[in-house]
């Protein structure tokens, strides 16, 4: 007897996604083989907004943790990297890992706090937070103050004296980075915290009467997502190789465009921010020549996403497609 | 003859993909109670929220004093004078009971309905005008509601489950004041659990079952296991 | 007496954040949106009043008989064009429209004015003062816009109590959908809210330009000590926001006094404090 339906994950597209991004990844892995110094550089900048857009996603689309602070957990990172790295001599790449566990720490007995601002109050909590961060790191004689540090050549050298195997080495972390924040995403989301979070998103009165922990789930997103975030801000001042409070928690750089990353390419979607990013970068590298008034363009372009299509691009595909490249629901289908 | 006050030709609304109302027809003249009945389910709630506007319809399947309003913007169906006394009373909590009243009257074009006669009709009103309006007893809190309508001086009201969570001596309150307010002239559609008040107070009614009319004119003209048959569904 | 003389001026700086903060409440308690380009509108506007002041030649203080009036406008505008659109769907799509403005403001005013800091000049009255006790004097100018946001905030609350305009403020904030069918229509009661937080904002906007060098980046800051006074005094409740306002003028008039680098961060601290311990503020609306 065959069944009168089949519950299944995967579909034909999301199949080949699969055989794709294999092929993507590797040739990407090998980018230090084919590509110059200046396009390695860039590619671990557009992995580290990748990393950071997919995260924000995470808790704004589908936790409904709205967050206009996540330059806290970047600047942090990067601060620990170059503490670490300075006074305890680590080496650079695994204070990175560091990095990513002492962000998820910090963010324990933050999460209780912030959770108690109601509704949009919490996202100006997530503000002052970065803030507070901020004018802290700012307090530090031995980090460089008010006005940062740099890495000291003798760290920088440390992580491999060949120049080229260097910057292959930091390229490398960049992509893995990237690829482990994507891959803890779509695992989430599959998992059963995952179908959680959906439910608590599409209404959060069904998901309580179905006894699921919204502060529990919201709490572990929140502190992975830090830990996550914190771990691309390490590698963000590894690359940059110089820290200040101004930069490592500015609002503009790590929630600006990261937003801007996600409305662009699709809110609530696990797509959306990768194609968003690569948009970015594709209109940074064409009009960031207009200064002030590109970032006037792109606010304007965010306004304009949300009022006419606020489920991004990717969305509007799959709207008129239904097409779905990396699956998080079952589906019920049914023998021709 | 002349033209009804309301006339809704086929009807049919929902929300989202869910819908509710399959083709609904039915008139309503001038100063005419009409009893809607119908199980739960059956779209009670959704045919009057699609009159006031709160659910969208399309703009030919409702016509009010033979002006099309189907989808039309609430406030908009509002001030045409089709007011509404919602299911759970809803009264606003940061308001007294007086503003409450005042609220529902202050944007109309006024009428024979006013603050000293709300109070004359329910003098207890008069006493507790200084409370939040959520501090009352669910009779009174009832009062309020039907005030607040009656202040926008309506031409046609609606009903929602006036009695529903009230005790009957209440109840028996709340419809005594009845043919003081129908006897201005204004139209009602009265949502009733209790058929058998709904049908003693009205001229005409129309059943629901499943989103569509299944029986409908006045009570006389069709015995009591008839109108028992449309409500559950039963076949005659 | 340096002490007692930094209470008394962070007290007085607490009219002026609970200023910056009576709009964002305002606009929160009757449509639960949190306007993120509130600071940038209060910096815009006193933008706009130094402009008003160039080209008229007009008194500070009294640029307010145009700046008012033309911030309600754009409030009443934005609301309409770019708000309304997006409430009733859901918490992310307002919050993301004011995020967007907030960016467009800020670099608008860059294009416009550059990165350079700006003060508008107030004549004699600002360094006037009254001695209280030897050694302890209280300026005219800081006294004078205290009273003002404590007057501001009265009349606030009238309009919220006592006018038809905001009875219909309160109904649509308990109950949207009835609100409707007492025929308010709401896209206008929404821009009418917007309009008032940002004639509030306005005023506040022309304050912060005689008090203090604003430039193009200052609006973040007083968002932030906006709402911090909101949270701070308890949502739902001008007067509370007052009394948050002066904890955090308090609050950071004392970490001034400590060290420079501690008055922003005292703030913050005050705020983080109150949240752990008082999660509802220090004045609650009784319900």
């Amino acid at each position: 007897m065959t069944p009168a339906f089949s519950i299944e994950r995967s579909t034909r597209a999301s199949r080949l996604t699969a055989v794709l991004s294999l092929g993507v990844l590797a040739t990407l892995a090998a980018a230090p083989w084919w590509a110059g110094r200046a396009d390695i550089r860039l590619l671990g900048e557009v992995y580290s907004f990748m990393a950071l857009a997919s995260l924000w996603n995470l808790l704004a689309g589908y936790t409904g943790l709205v967050s206009v602070g996540q330059q806290a957990y970047v600047g942090f990172g990067g601060y620990v990297l170059f503490a670490l790295a300075m006074f305890l001599g680590i080496h650079p790449l695994a204070a990175i890992a560091i990095a990513g566990v002492a962000g998820a720490l910090i963010a324990i007995p933050i999460a209780p706090l912030l959770f108690r601002l109601q509704g949009a109050y919490f996202a100006i909590g997530t503000w002052v937070l970065a803030e507070v961060f901020r004018l802290v790191f700012a307090q530090v004689s031995s980090l460089g103050g008010g006005s940062g540090a740099s890495l000291p050549a003798g760290i920088v050298t440390g992580i491999a004296a060949d120049r080229a195997l260097r910057e292959m080495l930091v390229y490398w972390t960049a992509l893995a980075i990237a690829v482990a924040t994507l891959a803890f995403v779509v695992m989430l989301l599959r998992s059963r915290t995952g179908l959680a979070l959906t439910a608590l998103r599409d209404s959060e009165i069904a998901s309580e009467s179905l006894g699921i922990g919204i502060w529990r789930t919201k709490f572990l997103v929140y502190v992975a997502v830090a830990g996550f975030t914190s771990m691309t801000g390490a590698f963000i001042f590894l690359q940059k190789l110089r820290i200040s409070p101004d930069a490592a928690f500015s609002v503009n750089d790590w929630t600006a465009y990261v937003i801007f990353i996600a409305v662009i390419g699709g809110i609530g979607t696990i797509e959306g921010p990768i194609i968003g990013t690569i948009l970015f970068f594709l209109l940074r590298e064409t009009l960031a020549d207009l200064g002030t008034t590109y970032l006037m363009i792109l606010g304007a372009v965010a306004i304009l996403v949300m009022l006419r299509a606020p489920k991004g691009l990717w969305g509007m595909v799959v709207e008129r497609t239904g097409l779905t490249l990396v699956p998080i629901r079952r589906r019920v289908t049914f023998p021709k | 003859m002349a033209e009804p006050l309301l006339s809704v030709r086929g009807l049919k609304a929902g929300y989202g993909d869910f819908q509710a109302l399959f083709g609904l027809d039915f008139d309503l003249g001038e100063g005419e109670v009409m009893a809607l009945i119908g199980a739960n389910g059956a779209g009670k709630s959704t045919l009057l929220r699609s009159l006031t506007g709160l659910v969208r319809c399309g703009r030919d399947m409702v016509r009010f004093q033979g002006e099309p309003i189907g989808g039309a913007r609430p406030d908009r169906i509002a001030r045409l004078g089709i007011g509404m006394v919602p299911e759970g009373r809803r009264l606003f909590r940061s308001l007294t009971v007086e503003e409450n009243l005042i609220i529902g009257g202050e944007r109309a074009t006024g009428g024979a309905w006013t603050l000293e006669r709300i109070y004359g009709l329910f003098p207890i009103l008069r006493e507790k005008r200084k409370n939040p309006g959520t501090a009352l007893s669910g009779g009174q809190q009832q009062m309020v509601a039907i005030g607040r309508t009656l202040m926008s001086n309506p031409k046609l009201i609606l009903f929602d489950e006036m009695s529903l969570g009230l005790a009957p001596v209440v109840i028996k309150d709340i419809y005594a004041a009845l043919p003081a307010i129908i006897g201005t002239g204004v139209a009602a559609i009265l949502v009733e659990q209790d058929v058998t008040r709904a049908l003693s107070v009205a001229q005409r009614f129309v059943c629901m079952q499943e989103g569509k009319v299944s029986l409908a004119g006045r009570p006389a003209e069709h015995s009591r296991a008839a109108i028992t048959a449309a409500y559950f569904g039963v076949a005659h | 007496m340096d002490w007692l003389n930094a209470l008394l001026q962070g007290v007085l700086l607490g009219g002026l954040y609970a200023l910056f903060a009576a709009g964002l409440s305002l606009i929160f308690g009757v449509m639960r949106l949190v306007n993120i380009a509130h600071g940038d509108l209060i910096v815009a506007a006193a933008y706009l009043a130094l402009v008003v002041v160039e080209a008229t030649g007009l008194h500070p203080l009294a640029s307010a008989v145009i700046v008012v009036p033309v911030m309600a406008l754009i409030g009443y505008g934005m609301q309409r064009l770019l708000l309304n659109p997006t409430l009733g769907k859901d918490l992310l799509s307002p919050l993301l429209v004011t995020f967007g403005i907030s960016v467009i403001l800020q670099n608008g005013l860059l294009v416009s004015f550059t990165a350079d800091s700006h003060r508008l000049a107030a004549g004699s009255i600002e360094t006037a003062s009254i001695e209280i006790v030897p050694g302890l004097a209280i300026g005219i100018l800081p006294l004078m816009m205290f009273s003002a946001s404590v007057l501001i905030i009265w009349g606030l609350e009238l309009v919220f109590y006592r006018t038809s305009l905001g009875r219909a403020f309160r109904a649509t904030s308990d109950d949207a959908e009835m609100a409707q069918l007492m025929m308010l229509d709401r896209r206008h009661i929404f821009g009418m809210a917007m309009a008032l937080s940002a004639a509030v904002v306005a005023v506040a906007g022309i304050f912060l330009a005689i008090r203090t060098n604003f430039d193009p980046a200052s609006g973040p800051a007083r968002l932030i000590f906006g709402f911090e006074a909101v949270i701070i005094g308890g949502l739902g409740n001008l007067w509370g926001t007052l009394a948050g306002g002066i904890v955090l003028g308090v609050a950071q008039a004392i970490g001034a006094q400590i060290s420079p680098g501690w008055q922003i961060l005292a703030g913050h601290l005050v705020f983080f404090l109150v949240l752990a311990v008082k999660p509802r503020g220090l004045f609650p609306r009784m319900d």
